[in-house]
């Protein structure tokens, strides 16, 4: 479950129209978030509130063992006046990453920063004003104290800017480790492709992420053209640093069906539907990913799919070359909503809307309550488990009005344990 | 002074080498390791080498039968090597990711994937220079410390030789964690090691194991002395640090830890007492203080002092082999030499190397070479051999009194003794113990009292072979199988008829013996010829150094003969 902080960087993003999919780092974000979640480990807190739209603050406090907190602070410029907050109403399925939709490549918006201003006179400060800026630190406040800092710049319509930084009083993890590090982040969007430069101060470490979207260029196709059906990524990535003569590179390859896939369904009587209906890629959404690393000689596939709404699948193979290891994991997401009560014939429902294909006024109108049927989701339920039949379970839900997250991991390898995790986000001030 | 260090013995233990793994294993995954390793650090070899170290004594600071305190000086390059076998990351970038804090680290997609490799390292070559400080007490063990780092140089090779990187980097990583291991945990296993050895708890543990069987095999005719002393025969010859420490620290403390447990002090108190009183010939000794009441004279001894060192030796020996013939060889140092060869004999022959050293520097106010031979003399030649072999055996055993059969000829000469027949059954098993003796170093006493248990059934030829030996019936305490009051018997019968009559003796039973077993009769004669030669060299010898003499074949040449006599 994504923390509070999280939550609202990823408002952020939203908000100044920062497409975070459109990156080499996220090209098997789906695969990772249904087969590398996490499940807590402790017992742990947090109380979190967006004071003002621009303000939020956040505290978590862990038990069992040892007691350690953390206090954060988020300033932005950017005000979330409709990211909701309080817990009760924050969607589910934005705080608990599951198969995640790739959405077609789209050009950047130009007068962005003009509508930003426009729209929120308010906001309109001496240093911040032109660009949004987001701040956020972090303190975690057991001895070996630790800050961590985080400095977010909308620069241009297609530049973000990251400076995070980390600090610890503590004795580092290694020797060569420093107390202090910054990693600088420069991305660079245009739709078409992406760009990411990365500059650590550790080892002064270089990164580079590139990206690249096969078909039509975002920024010169028209509005005009069919809907995309499915998209074909290819990324690396590449790191090097001169200090401790530190290399590392891999590569991937992406395969996603994107809403229009499923979503058209011959409701576009022309032609160029016709000759999609008449090959359909698919009736469900998936995803294919292909990464290689050369140094190290792993390959790595991933396969994902939403078979419904409600239910997503993901597997993933790995294979190494040189020490021939080789890893199976598999995993699925099962979402349940409480509150409407599902009467087994959404399938029927669907199939007849399908076979009608002159409903077109009903389909803003379906999509809409899609989206709300999705949101409505109270809690879901995450299960993995690898060749070596280690099984994590972790639950996500709601009780009253608090966000609870449990888990459990259970295996030969892993020591079995079982610890509760509550996430508890009360807003103060929702407006 | 000198100290002869002897480094094969360790080798020859067996077990020592799995335990010694086992404890740099642990050592070795105790301390943190570097995160480019992600699994246990497993050691599959281990070997010492055969080239001892160099050792240079630069100072002693306390020296005393159960403690010793010295600086040496240690230099090693020799051909010992470790094998070790573990897993590491091959990719730098993951040991990179996953010792940052993930808050600020670049969050690679793929590129951190995981690679381990397997990896076994081998060190060998090591060149070692250093100054140890070695403490020794009974009480707290073995405490070995290096004053500086002593490791000059190693040879680390790899399965990654071919790679110029790696290989660099595994020297040096490897070196940094050596350098902990001589530092800081190679201490600490000697200490462990040490303490299993001496610290009564520990020892408290190997008792209760081994005191059934030993029980078992005493019978029922059990003197008190004759029960082993618990710790030390055992600790004596077993593991690495104990016979270097037995080689380095004062023959004193050897002889204490060989002849003395805690538990049978009382015993010996008491023994001593009756002697005193109840002993149809028990010598007064004169300005003898028993060993169980003379710490401060001790004392003196270890700093060379005066002759009352002398005493408690004596006192020692007394009373521990006491109730035998060695009793007069007690009273005969005394009163300076006018024993007989024999009863010097065993005197020698009770101390081994370390007792006649031991006395030799008592009379000679000077203590020339102390030498602990924990290993058997390499035997080439068959007679020769048999002869070095039995001598040896008996130094080995005879500290522990009770398991030898050497009495045999004490009760020989004297014609009220018991017909020989009946007690060939207590010789017998002085065959196990030879051939134990004679395959590596001194056996532990227990382990030699359970075997004669078993094979006190099985004649061989051996025994002819060992039992001519003047020494060993002298020097055997075998009498503790026998009633005391027989042995106080055979002394005084001893007294009487002196040694010089043991050939005559002897060739008749080695007859019966022969005759008794199947052994080649060319064999029987050749042993008897021997042995005829030997008593023959030792009538030749003055009597005076008969100690010496017997002592002085070919082999123990280069021991100073004990000084005492003329």
């Amino acid at each position: 479950m994504l923390d509070f902080m999280d939550y609202i960087q990823l408002a952020f993003a939203e908000g100044t129209n920062w497409n975070r999919d459109n990156s080499y780092s996220s090209l098997t974000a789906t695969a990772q978030s249904l087969l590398d979640f996490s499940t807590p480990e402790r017992l742990r807190v947090h109380l979190s509130s967006l004071s003002t739209p621009n303000f939020a603050t956040s505290y978590t406090l862990g038990t069992v063992g040892l007691i350690d907190g953390s206090v954060s602070y988020l300033y932005s410029t950017v005000p979330f006046t409709n990211t909701p907050s309080r817990s009760a109403l924050i969607p589910l399925r934005k705080l608990s990453p599951g198969y995640r939709q790739v959405a077609p490549p789209s050009a950047p918006i130009e007068d962005w920063n003009l509508d930003s201003i426009l729209d929120n006179p308010q906001n309109v400060q001496p240093s911040f004003a032109s660009k949004p800026t987001l701040l956020h630190a972090t303190l975690h406040l057991p001895p070996p104290t630790t800050l961590n800092a985080l400095f977010l710049r909308r620069i241009s319509p297609t530049m973000h800017l990251t400076l995070a930084v980390c600090s610890t009083r503590g004795p580092p993890l290694s020797k060569s480790a420093p107390q202090a590090s910054l990693l600088m982040q420069l991305s660079h969007d245009t739709g078409k492709y992406s760009n990411e430069y990365l500059f650590s101060t550790d080892n002064a470490l270089f990164g580079w992420r590139g990206l690249w979207n096969f078909g039509p260029d975002p920024r010169s196709s028209t509005d005009t053209a069919a809907p995309r059906l499915s998209l074909l990524s290819a990324g690396a990535e590449a790191y090097y640093s001169p200090v401790s003569s530190l290399i590392g590179m891999s590569t991937g390859l992406r395969f996603s069906t994107l809403p229009a896939a499923t979503d058209v369904p011959a409701s576009t009587a022309t032609g160029f539907a016709t000759a999609n209906q008449s090959t359909p890629i698919s009736t469900f959404p998936y995803t294919l990913t292909l990464t290689l690393t050369p140094l190290t000689g792993s390959l790595s596939t991933t396969y994902s799919l939403r078979a419904s709404p409600n239910l997503a699948f993901s597997s993933r193979f790995g294979f190494n070359v040189y020490s021939w290891e080789s890893e199976m994991v598999a995993g699925c997401e099962l979402w349940r909503k409480s509150r409407k009560q599902d009467d087994g014939l959404e399938w029927a429902r669907r199939k007849m809307r399908a076979s009608e294909p002159l409903s077109l006024p009903s389909l803003p109108a379906e999509s809409k309550e899609r989206q709300e049927e999705e949101e409505a989701t109270d809690s879901v339920l995450k299960i993995r488990v690898d060749q070596s039949w280690n099984v994590r379970v972790l639950w996500e839900g709601r009780v009253k009005e608090l966000l609870v997250s449990a888990g459990v991991g259970l295996g030969p390898s892993d020591t079995a344990f079982a610890w509760m995790y509550i996430f508890s986000v009360r807003a103060g001030l929702n407006r | 002074m000198a100290f002869n260090f002897n480094w094969s013995p360790l080798m020859a233990d067996a077990s020592f080498y799995t335990r010694a793994q086992d404890l740099l294993t642990a050592a070795l995954n105790k301390s943190p390791k570097p995160p480019i390793i992600v699994d246990d650090i497993i050691v599959t070899e281990l070997n010492l080498g055969s080239i001892p170290p160099d050792l240079e004594i630069l100072e002693i600071g306390d020296l005393a039968e159960d403690r010793f305190r010295g600086i040496f000086k240690m230099s090693y390059t020799g051909d010992a090597f470790l094998t070790l076998k573990t897993r590491v990351q091959a990719n730098p970038l993951n040991t990179y990711l996953l010792t940052r804090p993930s808050f600020a680290s670049p969050l690679p997609l793929a590129a951190a994937t995981p690679l381990t490799i397997p990896l076994q390292i081998t060190l060998s070559d090591f060149k070692l220079s250093g100054f140890v400080i070695l403490v020794f007490s009974k009480q707290k063990g073995i405490t070995v410390v290096f004053r500086n780092d002593p490791l000059e140089s190693l040879k680390v090779s790899s399965t990654f030789d071919s790679i110029p990187f790696v290989r660099d980097f595994l020297q040096r990583e490897i070196e940094a964690q050596l350098r902990i291991l001589f530092m800081d945990e190679l201490p600490a296993i000697i200490h462990r090691l040490s303490l299993r050895l001496w610290v009564p708890e520990y020892r408290a543990g190997e008792d209760i194991q081994t005191q059934p069987e030993q029980t078992a095999g005493e019978g029922p005719g059990q003197d008190p002395l004759a029960s082993p002393p618990q710790d030390p025969v055992d600790s004596l010859g077993n593991a690495l640090d104990e016979s270097e420490i037995a080689s380095l620290s004062l023959d004193s403390s050897v002889e204490a830890h060989s002849l003395f447990s805690q538990k049978n002090l009382l015993r010996l108190g008491a023994l001593t007492d009756s002697q005193r009183t109840l002993s149809l010939f028990t010598p007064s000794i004169q300005e003898v203080v028993y060993r169980a009441w003379t710490s401060p004279s001790e004392q003196g001894d270890a700093n060379g002092i005066s002759t009352a060192p002398l005493s408690p030796m004596l006192s020692r020996t007394h009373s521990q082999v006491g109730s035998m013939s060695s009793f007069q060889d007690s009273a005969s140092i005394v009163s300076s030499q006018s024993r007989s060869s024999a009863s010097t004999h065993t005197f020698s022959g009770y101390g081994l190397n370390l007792g006649a050293g031991r006395h030799s520097k008592a009379h000679s106010r000077k203590r020339k070479k102390r030498v602990v031979d924990l290993r058997r003399p390499k035997t080439t030649s068959d007679t020769a051999s048999v002869s070095d072999e039995s001598a040896y055996t008996e130094t080995a055993s005879n500290p522990s009194v009770c398991s030898a059969p050497l009495p045999v000829v004490n009760e020989q000469p004297d014609p009220i003794t018991p017909p020989l027949s009946p007690e060939s059954d207590f010789r017998l098993p002085a065959i196990p113990e030879r051939r134990r003796a004679s395959l590596s170093r001194p056996v532990p006493r227990r382990d030699i009292a359970t075997e004669m248990l078993r094979e006190t059934g099985g004649p061989s030829a051996e025994p002819p072979r060992h039992r001519p030996q003047p020494a060993d019936v002298d020097a055997t305490p075998r009498g503790s199988l026998r009633a005391h009051i027989t042995a106080q018997h055979d002394n005084e019968k001893q007294e009487t008829g002196p040694s010089r009559q043991l050939p005559s003796t002897i060739l008749p039973f080695t007859d019966e013996k022969s005759s008794s077993s199947t052994v080649d009769q060319a064999l029987v004669e050749r042993l008897a010829g021997e042995i005829a030669r030997r008593m023959r060299d030792e009538k030749l010898m003055p009597t005076s150094s008969c100690g010496g003499a017997f002592w002085g074949r070919p082999d123990h040449e280069e021991y100073p003969p004990p000084a005492y006599g003329q």
